[in-house]
C-alpha cells in the first residue's frame, strides 16, 4: 500500500475522518468525567438520541443544508434540556454517594433510554442522507474523496479549538478547570457549583448527541448504534487520561488510525489492538497519556 | 377431625387439584416457546418473525387450532446472547411446560438451544439461522428442524447467480465471523472458472469500512460479494457510495439484504444494480399462495408494504401446526418424528423437511435494486425465486 501514494492518502484521511468522529464524542465522556468525576455510561445512549432526534427534525425540515445544520444542532440542544433535567432532578442527588451508585445509575440510564427510544422510534432501521452540499465526492489533487468523510477532518479540529478555546480562554473555562481540581475550595469562593455541574453534565450530553447527528450520514441508526460508540469512547478517554481534552484528541487519532490502518496490517488482530493498547497504558500510566495522577489534583 | 384423617382429606384434595390441572393441560392451549431477539440493534429481525409467528397462530386457531386446541405463545428476548437465550428455553420448559419452540433467530443462539432442545426431548424449529454446524455431525439430533437454507446452499445459490450475470472475477469482503467464512467457501467449492482476487474482512461489528472500501476499489475484480447485514449494511453503503464503488464494480450481498426494509431505511442512497437476497418480498406476483399470505400480512401489519422476517416465522408455525395433526398428539417425540420428510404448502410453494438432514432449505429471492417511481424504496428486479 505504502507503493501506492494515492492509496496511503485515503487511508490516512479514512483514519483521520473516524478519529474526528470518535474525538466529537469522546470529547463530551472526558469533560463530564473531569468537572463531575462520573464515569457516565449513558454517554452511548445519549450518542444514539442524538441522531433519532436529527431523523425527526430532518423529518419536518425536509433534507436540505439547512435542515441538516437545524438537524445537528437541534439534537445538541434537545438532548441538553434533557440532560438538564436528569442532572437536577436524579444524578445531583448521588453526588455525595459512593462512586459505585453512580455508575449504577448511568447504566440504569441507559437501559430506560433504550427503552424510551424503542417507544418512540420502534426497532427498525433509519438512515439520514448527507446534506446536499456534502454528498458525493472532491477531488484533492492526488485523488477523488468523499466531501463528507473530508467534512468530519475539518468539524473535529474545529470543535476541539472552540472546546479548548473556552476551556482556556474564558472566565466560565476557569471555573470549570477550578471545578475540576478543587471543587470544595471553589464552592468556598463563592461560586454556584451546582450550576457548574449542571452546566457540563448539559454540554457533555449535547456533545454526544451531536456527535450521534454527525455520524448518522455514513451509519444507520438503530437501536444498537450506542453499543459500540461507548466501548470506543472509553478506550480514547483511558488511552488519552480521563479529563483531559488533549488526551481525548490525541487518543481519537490513535483509535482511528489503528482501526484503519489495523484492518489492513494487522486484519483479525486490529480489534485486538486497541484493547492491548488500553491495557498497556492502565499498567504503565492509569491516568493515560494526558492525564494527571490524583495526587497531583489535590 | 383427627390428624390421619386430615392428612387424608388434604392428599384427596390435592389428587384432585392434581389430575384437573393434567385435564386442563391436555384440553388447554398448546403452548409455543418463542425466543427471539426483541431488543437492540436485532430486534426489527425478532419482531419480524414474531409477526409471522402471530400471523400464523391466528389463522390456524381462527380455522379450530391444531387438535381442537388453540396455540398459545409465550415470548421471550434472546438479546443475541447464548446465555440467556438457553436460560429463556429453561425457564419456558421448567415453569410453563412448554413443550415445543420457535427460535432462537441466530446461528450462535441456536446452537446453544439446540442442546437443550437436545437434552429434554423438546421439539425446536429453527427459522432463520443459517449455519449448517446447527444440522451437521454429531449437532443433529431428532428435535431441532432448521428452515432457512443453510450456507452451502446459500454457496450454489450465489453463484448461479453469478454466472448469470457474468462475473469473471470476484472479491469477498464482510464480517469475520462463521457465517462469512461458510458462505464464501461454499462459493469458491461451486464457483469454477469464476476467479477470486482478494478477501478483505472486517471485525465483527465494526461499523467504520473506509479501508476495506478502498481495498476493494483497488483490487482486480469486476464483481464484490458481502455478508454485513443490518445497520452495517447500511453503513456501509452509505460509506462505498461515495468512493463509487457501485460504479465501477458489480455487487452482490447475502446475509437478506434484499429485505424491504433495508431498502426502506436506505430510500434513495441504496444504489442501483446492487443484487442482494431475500426470504420474502412483497411485491413478487408469481404465486397465487404468496398473494395470499401477503394480503393477509398487509391486513395484519395495517400495512401493504411488508417486510421479509414474517414468512420465516408464519412457516415454522405451520409446520409445527402440520406435525402435531400429523402425529395426533402434542407429545414432542412423535411430533418430531412427524416433521421428518414433513412436505407444507408455504406462500412460496411446497416445502419438505428433509428427513435425513432435518433441513428445509426454503426457497429465497435473489434480484437487482432499481429505483421505483412513485415510491423512495427500490425494488428488486430480474427477480427469481431460487430453490
Amino acid at each position: 500500500m505504502f507503493a501506492n501514494p494515492m492509496i496511503l492518502f485515503i487511508q490516512v484521511m479514512n483514519s483521520f475522518s473516524l478519529a474526528m468522529n470518535l474525538f466529537i464524542i469522546a470529547a463530551g465522556l472526558t469533560l463530564i468525567f473531569g468537572v463531575l468525576r462520573i464515569v457516565n455510561f449513558a454517554h452511548g445512549a445519549f450518542y444514539m438520541v442524538g441522531a433519532y432526534l436529527a431523523l425527526s427534525i430532518l423529518g419536518v425540515t425536509g433534507n436540505s443544508n439547512l435542515g441538516f445544520v437545524l438537524g445537528v444542532l437541534g439534537a445538541g440542544a434537545a438532548m441538553g434540556a434533557m440532560a438538564f433535567v436528569v442532572e437536577r432532578v436524579l444524578l445531583s442527588q448521588l453526588y455525595d454517594k459512593e462512586h459505585m451508585l453512580q455508575l449504577l445509575f448511568t447504566f440504569a440510564l441507559v437501559l430506560v433510554i433504550k427503552d424510551v427510544v424503542k417507544m418512540i422510534w420502534g426497532s427498525g432501521q433509519y438512515s439520514i442522507s448527507a446534506p446536499p452540499f456534502l454528498r458525493g465526492a472532491v477531488n484533492l489533487g492526488i485523488s477523488p474523496y468523499p466531501k463528507y468523510a473530508l467534512f468530519l477532518c475539518i468539524a473535529g479540529p474545529i470543535i476541539a479549538v472552540a472546546i479548548w478555546f473556552f476551556m482556556e480562554r474564558t472566565r466560565w473555562g476557569r471555573i470549570l478547570r477550578a471545578a475540576r481540581e478543587d471543587r470544595v475550595m471553589l464552592n468556598a469562593l463563592g461560586t454556584d457549583v451546582k450550576l457548574v455541574y449542571s452546566g457540563v453534565f448539559v454540554a457533555g450530553a449535547a456533545l454526544a448527541a451531536m456527535g450521534g447527528a454527525l455520524a448518522a450520514p455514513r451509519s444507520a441508526v438503530d437501536p444498537g448504534m450506542d453499543a459500540l460508540v461507548i466501548i470506543d469512547a472509553f478506550i480514547i478517554v483511558i488511552i488519552g487520561g480521563l479529563g483531559s481534552l488533549l488526551g481525548s484528541f490525541i487518543g481519537a487519532l490513535i483509535l482511528g488510525f489503528l482501526t484503519v490502518m489495523g484492518s489492513i496490517y494487522l486484519q483479525e488482530w486490529a480489534i485486538v489492538a486497541s484493547y492491548v493498547m488500553m491495557v498497556v497504558i492502565l499498567l504503565v500510566r492509569p491516568w493515560g497519556l494526558f492525564g494527571k495522577p490524583d495526587e497531583e489534583r489535590h | 377431625m383427627n390428624y390421619a384423617k386430615a392428612m387424608k382429606s388434604c392428599a384427596i384434595a390435592l389428587g384432585a387439584a392434581a389430575m384437573a390441572t393434567v385435564a386442563m393441560a391436555e384440553d388447554g392451549p398448546i403452548k409455543v416457546g418463542v425466543i427471539l431477539p426483541m431488543s437492540g440493534g436485532s430486534a426489527y429481525v425478532g419482531e419480524g418473525i414474531f409477526t409471522g409467528v402471530e400471523l400464523a397462530v391466528k389463522q390456524v386457531n381462527e380455522a379450530g387450532g391444531v387438535l381442537g386446541r388453540p396455540l398459545e405463545i409465550l415470548l421471550r428476548d434472546e438479546q443475541l446472547r447464548p446465555d440467556v437465550s438457553t436460560a429463556a428455553m429453561r425457564e419456558l420448559i421448567t415453569l410453563e411446560g412448554v413443550q415445543h419452540f420457535i427460535g432462537p433467530a441466530t446461528s450462535a443462539t441456536s446452537l446453544a438451544n439446540s442442546q437443550i432442545a437436545r437434552e429434554e426431548k423438546v421439539v425446536n424449529i429453527s427459522p432463520s439461522a443459517k449455519t449448517e454446524a446447527l444440522t451437521a455431525g454429531e449437532n443433529l439430533h431428532d428435535y431441532i428442524f432448521q428452515l432457512a437454507p443453510t450456507t452451502d446452499v446459500d454457496g450454489v445459490r450465489t453463484v448461479e447467480v453469478l454466472k448469470g450475470i457474468g462475473t469473471e472475477s470476484i472479491c469477498f469482503t464482510g464480517f469475520d465471523y462463521a457465517y462469512t467464512h461458510d458462505w464464501f467457501a461454499a462459493v469458491r467449492a461451486n464457483m469454477g472458472d469464476i476467479r477470486e482476487a482478494g478477501a478483505f474482512l472486517v471485525p465483527m461489528n465494526a461499523t467504520d469500512f473506509s479501508a476495506t472500501i478502498t481495498q476493494l476499489l483497488s483490487a482486480d475484480c469486476d464483481t464484490v460479494i458481502g455478508t454485513q447485514f443490518g445497520g452495517s449494511f447500511i453503513a456501509f453503503i452509505k460509506q462505498a457510495t461515495p468512493f463509487g464503488l457501485f460504479d465501477s464494480k458489480t455487487v452482490l450481498w447475502g446475509s437478506n439484504t434484499g429485505d424491504h426494509a433495508v431498502a426502506a431505511a436506505l430510500g434513495a442512497e441504496l444504489p442501483a444494480g446492487l443484487w442482494a437476497s431475500a426470504a420474502d418480498v412483497w411485491y413478487y406476483e408469481g404465486l397465487e399462495s404468496h398473494a395470499a399470505y401477503q394480503e393477509a400480512l398487509a391486513d395484519f401489519q395495517g400495512r401493504k408494504e411488508t417486510d421479509m422476517w414474517p414468512i420465516t416465522g408464519y412457516n415454522a408455525v405451520k409446520f409445527l401446526a402440520a406435525a402435531i395433526d400429523t402425529a395426533g398428539t402434542t407429545d414432542p417425540t412423535e411430533v418430531a418424528a412427524a416433521l421428518d420428510g414433513l412436505t407444507i404448502q408455504t406462500p412460496l410453494g411446497e416445502i419438505t423437511i428433509d428427513p435425513e438432514t432435518n433441513r428445509a432449505n426454503s426457497p429465497e429471492f435473489y434480484g437487482r435494486f432499481e429505483p421505483q417511481d412513485g415510491s423512495n424504496a427500490a425494488r428488486m428486479t430480474d427477480l427469481r425465486l431460487v430453490r
